[in-house]
């Protein structure tokens, strides 16, 4: 799988503050990458860097295999379009305006697209309407159409849904699928809302204290966010035999733990083992959510 | 640089603050010829028509710091900066694309501002009675002085990332300038001798006397030089055709673009935005 970000040991200081620590994050092409970190964690730190708004302390990063240090940098950056904290948009023109500025920075042949792309976001009936008039949604989605000017096939929203109404938040995360499920386009999206981003993103990063703390799929999240049962086991081969012949879905976690996915009458699944002699020393039944996950993963873990 | 160029000047047509400036230039000198007609019908006083020209210079610094301040302003406070990098755009090309649009916008404004006189100030004072190559040089000398200008207002915009305090370091470094100029003006006009009267036998008598606030040959060169290197004292000297050296203003100003304009490019390279 090709891959359209990568970042190694990516390092951010502001004299004593370290704002990234060793940051290392793998995004593939045609993932909705999903960055998860409280505020502070040093999200928006990072897509300033991968911008080139700020350069790294130490470290590196490659966009489509061109690293920072290379002159070419500033080329590949002309396949991405980004909204970085706020959109950049200029208050006093109408959205059509906008984009008419934004198709001549990226240097388009014509102005052809502009119906299109106001269509795209829904604002194709804006009119006169000034961007400093708009909602926070409507900015948010011009934003985005700006973003979008240029044909990029990598974007970068930072913290897209804050601020917004309920409808904005649906109206944002059904462009961002429909950008790329449609037009293939891979997405690096920072947020703290984490049931929003559980809606989209295919990837996660989670990111705290400036550290990547830890990189997964969203179905590797999902097996672990399912329903199961921890079962600790002295004969482990035995049950996995039968969970193999039963096409029971499990996971071995060491010589003493099985993982078994799915929801059961716990009494009925005890029944059946016990009827091929299949006696657990314990069973535990959890449900986990991604919130609980990444509580987990950022502090929970340290605090227990 | 070209698209930026493209992409600037296309905002720059939109721009409230741009159709401004080219109605102040309009009604600036539309104003000028107004009252000085009214003074030449009132008074028969002798009007010149190249004087008119050359008057908007003692200004013009005041309207290319507001100028800048604001529309250089805008880039950071709506986030265009951020957005021109991220698409890859070099830093070095968005810094002189602003450059070369507040410079052309300031030209314009110039430019404009002398047509109106030209048009409308001709059939009311007479044509220009210096020579045309005299007046060619004055105008040369002005250009490069708002060029010079333009350098330093788009330096103080492109450092700064508040709107607000850009314009206000702009306004009071312009008036600053024009400070110094003046009073190293006032100084160099001090007559070498004074009339001190004094009452003798209960009557008044005056004499030659050495002024003592005329100052030393050195403080002379010092002060022309302070005069020659500030841009506003540059104009100063332009519109009052009281410039010993014409020569060394432009060389002044060059020094003034190429000092802003490199400490700029390197400070903006290394900027950290936000």
């Amino acid at each position: 799988m090709e891959i359209i970000l990568e970042t190694n040991n990516l390092e951010k200081k502001y004299k004593d503050f370290r704002a990234l620590n060793h940051a290392n994050i793998h995004i593939e092409k045609g993932a909705i990458y999903g960055l998860i970190g409280k505020n502070g964690a040093g999200k928006t730190t990072l897509i300033r860097i991968i911008c080139g708004l700020q350069e790294p302390t130490s470290g590196t990063y490659t966009i489509y295999g061109v690293d920072n240090s290379s002159s070419n940098i500033e080329s590949v950056r002309k396949r991405m379009g980004a909204i970085i904290e706020t959109p950049s948009i200029y208050g006093e023109m109408t959205a059509r305006d906008n984009l008419i500025e934004q198709y001549k920075l990226v240097g388009m042949p014509s102005l052809e697209g502009i119906d299109d792309l106001l269509k795209l976001v829904g604002l194709e009936n804006t009119g006169n309407k000034k961007a400093k008039n708009f909602s926070l949604g409507m900015k948010q989605r011009l934003g985005i159409a700006i973003a979008l000017a240029n044909n990029p096939d990598f974007l970068i929203l930072d913290e897209p849904i804050n601020g917004l109404d309920p409808q904005g938040i649906i109206e944002i995360r059904e462009l961002i699928l429909k950008l790329n499920k449609e037009s293939r386009i891979t997405i690096l999206i920072s947020s703290h809302y984490l049931d929003e981003l559980s809606k989209i993103a295919t990837h996660y990063g989670f990111l705290d204290n400036g550290s990547i703390i830890k990189e997964i799929s969203s179905e590797e999240l999902m097996k672990k966010m399912e329903h199961k049962l921890t079962l600790k086991v002295s004969n482990q081969k035995d049950f996995v035999k039968y969970f193999e012949e039963n096409k029971i879905s499990y996971e071995v976690i060491d010589n003493k733990t099985i993982d078994v996915y799915g929801k059961y009458n716990l009494s009925k699944f005890i029944n059946e083992l016990s009827k091929k002699n299949l006696i657990a020393d314990d069973i535990h039944e959890q449900e986990e959510s991604l919130e609980n996950y990444y509580m987990n993963l950022i502090g929970g873990g340290k605090n227990d | 640089m070209i698209k930026l160029l493209n992409a600037g000047f296309t905002r720059l047509r939109k721009n409230k603050l741009f159709w401004l400036l080219t109605i102040f230039s309009i009604g600036l000198a539309l104003f000028m010829i107004y009252t000085q007609y009214s003074d030449m019908k009132k008074y028969g006083e002798v009007i010149e028509v190249y004087q008119l020209m050359l008057n908007y210079s003692t200004i013009i610094g005041i309207v290319i710091a507001i100028f800048t301040s604001l529309f250089l302003g805008v880039e950071y406070s709506d986030g265009a900066i951020r957005n021109k990098i991220s698409i890859g755009h070099k830093r070095t090309n968005i810094y002189l694309s602003n450059l070369i649009i507040t410079i052309i916008t300031s030209l314009f404004s110039y430019i404009l501002f002398m047509i109106v006189i030209a048009i409308v100030g001709i059939p009311l004072f007479g044509t220009i009675t210096i020579p045309i190559s005299t007046l060619l040089k004055l105008i040369w000398c002005i250009f490069v002085t708002i060029i010079a200008y333009c350098s330093i207002f788009t330096f103080i915009a492109m450092m700064i990332s508040n709107k607000t305090i850009t314009a206000i370091v702009s306004i009071i470094l312009v008036f600053g300038l024009m400070m110094c100029a003046l009073t190293s003006l006032n100084i160099l006009s001090a007559q070498e001798y004074i009339q001190a009267g004094a009452f003798v036998d209960g009557e008044m008598q005056f004499k030659k006397e050495k002024n003592p606030r005329y100052p030393s040959e050195e403080e002379r060169k010092v002060h022309q030089t302070l005069l020659d290197i500030n841009p506003a004292g540059q104009v100063f000297q332009l519109a009052g055709r009281s410039a010993p050296n014409l020569k060394v203003l432009p060389l002044y100003s060059l020094g003034i673009i190429v000092v802003f304009t490199g400490a700029g490019l390197v400070l903006f390279k290394k900027k950290e935005l936000k």
